[in-house]
């Protein structure tokens, strides 16, 4: 199974990415509800993938982002974001995030992104 | 700020409020007369925007409203923390506002508009006020409630 770690303030995002990737070779193993928690639990479970939202307190998920592409420059993200615009695009995929979906996103959407990036 | 974009924003974050509204939980809301909110437990959240456009988004409803909408989210399943209703409403106040901004950068060309984590608030006779900003109350009527949104721009 694939290690799946949702960093995001939302229990409803955190229960739309379970019901989105569990029942696939998908295991959504924690939520992080800040960037901080974030860095931690990523050490702690060593995900496959994570998803990532933009506003949360504490530490957003451009800082995240960034923080963990400087931990591991193939850390493998998809930004989940209800801001969809083009400088938040651009951002993203400069600083190496492999993926971006707004919300509210469809299970299937994020289910082949998920695929697509880790090639399964 | 003139009225003309004032009114553009405005407008911009109906279309946002009525779009997630219809693709999170299938519930047409519409426009509908100005109405008081009599039950009295109110639930609202406030999200707010900063960067090229400052402002916040105030929306609110009662908690039967509120309890429809995060039940319909939480895929019709029931919740084992009741507080989660409140986490619901913020995420999905969270999107109206997410959506709002991306329409405001592309109507507006760019400019970085960031928002904030929501706050929430609920309780008994509720009334928030938020001075020294201009603003305009739109009311909403749907299957799953009615909504009051408080928009203002700056
Ligand atoms: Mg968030």
């Amino acid at each position: 199974m694939l290690k799946v770690l949702v960093i995001d303030d939302s229990p409803f995002i955190f229960k739309a990415v379970k019901k989105a990737l569990e029942n696939s070779v998908f295991d959504v193993v924690d939520n992080a509800g800040n960037g901080k928690i974030g860095l931690e639990m990523y050490e702690k479970y060593a995900p496959d993938l994570i998803t990532l939202d933009v506003t949360m307190p504490i530490m957003d998920g451009v800082e995240t982002a960034k923080a963990l592409v400087a931990k591991n420059p193939n850390v493998k993200i998809i930004m989940l974001s209800a801001m969809g615009d083009e400088a938040l695009l651009s951002q993203a995929k400069e600083i190496g995030v492999s993926g971006f979906l707004r919300k509210p996103f469809k299970p299937e959407e994020l289910l082949n992104k998920a695929k697509e990036i880790l090639g399964v | 700020m003139q009225q003309e974009k004032f009114s553009e924003l405005v407008m911009l974050t109906r279309k946002a409020f009525e779009e997630i509204c219809m693709e999170l939980v299938s519930c047409e809301f519409s426009p509908c007369e100005r109405f008081i909110l009599e039950y009295p437990y109110k639930t609202a959240v406030i999200i707010g925007m900063t960067g090229s456009v400052n402002g916040r988004i105030h929306l609110e409803c009662d908690l039967e409203t509120a309890a429809k909408i995060a039940l319909t989210m939480n895929f019709g399943e029931r919740f084992d923390n009741p507080n989660d209703v409140y986490a619901y409403m913020a995420e999905f106040a969270n999107m109206i506002g997410g959506r709002a901004t991306t329409y405001m950068s592309e109507k507006f060309l760019g400019g970085e508009i960031r928002l904030t984590p929501p706050a929430i608030f609920s309780g008994k006779s509720l009334g928030i006020l938020t001075p020294n900003i201009p603003s305009q109350i739109v009311y909403y009527s749907g299957n799953l409630g009615r909504f009051f949104i408080d928009i203002g721009y700056k």
